[in-house]
């Protein structure tokens, strides 16, 4: 016969009304509610299997809890049994499914319980010359993000399109503090900076800068291209404009000592080379990385093959400053990050990438050995900030 | 000191520096996007979306909440909303500062509520301000889906005319060849990265094929065989969830008696034909809805029952035994199923024409759309596409799984396949934001962007 039968209308009435279950456990014990009442009294041969993308150990669990709550309603399990209960752990869009199909004779009943699928649990982290920390994640786009050290807790900023959103650090873990609304200009691709020191706090969007103190609590707002900071290695290396509505920098650059250059408009930038002679790394638009000496004049040849953001660290190892680099590719794909040395006409690796399972979204220093980066999970569609970390072994 | 492996690396890079230019990373914007369809699109109206205008509706069309890759409600027009404990009366507060392409803004005015009232027909909407409260006729917990796929807002000009807030505006529209999409510059979203869309309509696989091949197309339709040929020339392929239920569907009271529809359905060889004709591309069905969708198709057999199907064939006499299967005569693969069908017909003791298009047939391969995220919609829909008019709509999984067997029982239609709709895509073409085809087929163009075009 085919498909599922009628559900018996005892269990029509056992489950109206009712919001699906919000564990497994909770999930199998109200199947196994409804397999009792199915099999009444007659001892019942079990099987359960697993038709979803749970993988062995979850599905353990599931099985162990249906075990669990059968035994605890009081079915009789019999391998010869009267009945015969199947239990299949199934899934669609929204749920996670245990359907039992119960036959008795001629009858056969189909019972579902589900519960809601949850994200899927971040990747384990892995310490390597370049090492990451697993910060904070969110169902929101995160566009940066700073930690800061201090009394009386650690606190935690993190950017999003709409607000900049303070966590404190608790023994449970970062607890909200408060948000403050910024508003961005439109953009798809949207990027930002965000800078906090002391009790004051700074964020910059296309279109739009912001000013504000946490205690007591305020945020200023000013709309326009305003000039953002321009960091590497832990040090402000200049400013330069944002387009807003786009996701590059205006190619106006001003250093520190006010001196004013124009290159072609570029979506991230690193200092390399030596403090004597720096080097201006820069991704343009065209998809290649060009080099420019102190003077901003094209220095050696463009560097293919890299993605289209970096941040510049310095390490006290190799040539002292390193560039970290995200790998080209489409956004369904996995990333990675690499730390570089670029010189006048030269570029190489130095370090193993650091694979990630998704796109990096944002990447910015965040101090002379440290990054921020932030990282698009393509199957869930969170977004994981990573503090990155330059490390000098063998 | 570096490691020697890394002096290695250091000497290959150099190579990559006098590489060219074309890695892709961070989204540029600019370039025309040029698409490829086999149907035609006559005028793209919300009231009247058709499976090929269903396509093209998201990227002139906004509705209040967009549905993510993962089947989750999103803000789109709408930035919030409430709803009571069950989930009878919402209310949605519109997102301020939105304008449609007529340059007119976007408040919760007549115009919206007329047109939710237009796609939700039963439920009562009311505009206020800056908010719209919606009262469903029923506990609706499903509601944000459907707002999702069908609750397109739109205000009307003066000759009738739909205007969206989409992320792109109608450009143009040759009815039945080409429509020309231009990017909306003052998107709510922010600009797309493509300027523009060109869609030539019309164009058979072949046509579609060759002119990926030879870089006049960036994004075509594939046939399921064409897909293993795209990957293995290094062309990526976009492909939709399995949402298209490829069934033999019976017409009104043919064949009379049914022990010859039973007969057919037990004589498929699903498996050989998914093997072989489909190339393994989507899922063999033996349910109505996908297995993704309602997560318990399993319960429904597929596999094929040649003793019992001998049996039920034997039992009717010998001029009983005949039946026809219509097939779409410009689609080889339909063809190719069908004949096979009639093969598995003949071993089971049938016999079963398989004709070209649908006049006086018995029977006729359908593809019908899966149009809903929310099983308990989905299942009236396909429903009504068979031809049953004002099937009962359940909520709980339970009910909707009683209700989708009681439809298979009726022996109208005897599912085959779940299959996706696949797109072959040119190696310039990227997406920011995946999926660039949502699970149902829509297009989510305003992610994608084009590795070579100018900022």
């Amino acid at each position: 016969m085919k498909g599922c039968l009628k559900v018996l209308f005892l269990l029509a009435c056992l489950h109206a009304g009712r919001a699906a279950a919000e564990t497994p456990e909770a999930a199998a014990r109200d199947l196994a509610r409804a397999v009792f009442a199915a099999v009444e009294a007659d001892p019942a041969a079990l099987s359960i299997r697993n038709l979803s993308s749970l993988p062995a150990a979850g599905f353990a669990e599931v099985r162990a809890a249906v075990m669990a709550a059968l035994r605890a309603q009081g079915v009789r399990l019999a391998e010869n049994g009267a009945a015969e209960v199947r239990v299949t752990a199934s899934e669609n869009l929204r749920n996670w499914l245990l359907v039992a199909e119960v036959r008795r004779g001629e009858t056969r009943t189909v019972l579902m319980t589900a519960w809601p699928r949850t994200p899927a649990a971040s990747a384990p982290l892995t310490a390597v010359w370049l090492e990451r920390r697993l910060v904070w994640e969110q169902d929101e786009p995160i566009l940066d993000f700073v930690i800061v050290e201090g009394e009386p807790e650690r606190r935690l900023f993190v950017l999003e399109p709409s607000r900049v959103a303070v966590y404190g650090r608790t023994a449970a873990g970062w607890e909200p503090r408060g948000s403050f609304a910024v508003a961005a200009a439109p953009g798809r691709d949207l990027r930002g900076r965000l800078a906090v020191q002391g009790n004051a706090f700074q964020a910059w969007l296309p279109g739009s800068a912001c000013r504000g103190t946490i205690d007591p609590p305020a945020l200023e707002c000013t709309a326009g291209e305003a000039l953002w900071p321009l960091a590497s290695g832990g040090s402000l290396a200049g400013h330069a404009t944002f387009r807003a509505g786009h996701n590059a920098f205006e190619g106006t650059v001003f250093t520190p000592s006010g001196a004013k250059a124009t290159v072609p408009p570029f979506y991230s930038m690193a200092l390399a080379g030596s403090p004597e002679a720096p080097l201006w790394v820069m991704t343009s638009l065209d998809g290649r990385a060009v080099v420019y000496n102190a003077s901003f004049s094209p220095a050696g040849q463009p560097i293919s093959g890299w993605g289209g953001d970096v941040a510049g660290v310095e390490a006290s190892c190799g040539a002292g400053r390193q560039v970290l680099v995200s790998r080209p590719g489409d956004a369904q794909e996995p990333d990675a990050v690499e730390a570089w040395e670029v010189g006048l006409n030269s570029a190489a690796p130095v370090s193993p990438p650091l694979e990630f399972s998704g796109p990096v979204t944002a990447l910015w220093p965040s101090g002379a050995t440290s990054a921020s980066a932030v990282v698009r999970d393509p199957s869930t569609g969170r977004y994981a900030a990573y503090r990155l970390a330059i490390g000098c072994g063998s | 000191m570096l490691p020697t492996v890394w002096r290695l690396a250091a000497v290959l890079s150099l190579l990559a520096l006098t590489q060219t230019a074309g890695a892709a990373g961070r989204p540029r914007y600019g370039g025309t996007l040029r698409v490829e369809m086999r149907a035609t699109v006559a005028a793209l109206d919300p009231t009247e979306p058709g499976d090929a205008g269903s396509r093209l509706m998201p990227l002139v069309f906004d509705c209040l909440v967009q549905i993510d890759g993962q089947g989750r409600p999103r803000p789109a027009l709408a930035v919030s909303w409430t709803h009571d404990p069950d989930h009878r009366r919402w209310r949605f507060r519109l997102r301020p500062g939105v304008r449609f392409h007529d340059g007119s803004v976007l408040t919760a005015g007549p115009a919206i509520a007329a047109a939710l009232t237009a796609a939700l027909p039963g439920y009562t909407v009311t505009a206020a301000a800056d908010a719209l409260a919606i009262e469903c006729p029923r506990p609706t917990p499903g509601l944000l889906l459907e707002l999702g796929r069908l609750g397109y807002i739109y205000s009307r000009s003066a000759e009738g005319v739909p205007t969206g807030t989409g992320p792109f505006r109608l450009a143009a529209l040759e009815r039945g060849r080409r429509a020309v999409f231009t990017a909306n510059q003052e998107y709510w979203g922010g600009r797309p990265f493509l300027d523009s869309i060109e869609v030539s309509m019309g164009r058979s696989p072949r046509e579609q094929w060759i002119d990926l091949e030879v870089g006049k197309a960036d994004l075509v339709e594939l046939a399921p065989a064409d897909v293993r040929r795209a990957a293995d020339r290094d062309r990526a392929v976009w492909s939709s969830a399995p949402n298209i239920l490829l069934a033999i569907v019976f017409y009104d009271g043919r064949p009379a008696d049914t022990r010859v529809r039973e007969a057919l359905a037990r004589s498929i060889d699903r498996a050989a034909i998914h093997n072989v004709l489909l190339q393994r591309r989507g899922e063999i069905a033996g349910g109505l809805l996908p297995q993704w969708l309602s997560g318990w198709e399993f319960l429904f057999p597929s596999a094929p029952d040649l003793p019992r199907a001998r049996q039920l064939a034997a039992a009717l006499p010998p001029s009983g035994r005949t039946a026809s299967l219509a097939y779409d005569a410009g689609d080889p693969l339909a063809r190719a199923i069908a004949e096979r069908i009639s093969l598995n017909a003949r071993d089971a003791g049938l016999t079963v024409h398989a004709v070209p298009g649908n006049a006086r047939a018995d029977a006729r391969l359908a593809l019908l759309p899966v149009a809903s995220l929310d099983p308990a919609q989905a299942l009236p829909d396909l429903a009504a596409a068979l031809g049953y008019k004002n099937w009962p709509r359940q909520d709980r999984p339970e009910d909707v799984c009683g209700s989708e067997r009681t439809l298979l029982e009726g022996g109208r239609v005897v599912p085959l396949f779940h299959l996706p709709e696949d797109y072959g895509v040119s190696p310039r073409v990227r997406v920011w934001q995946p999926p660039a085809i949502g699970r149902l087929g829509g297009w989510r163009l305003a992610d994608v962007w084009l590795d070579g075009d100018r900022q």
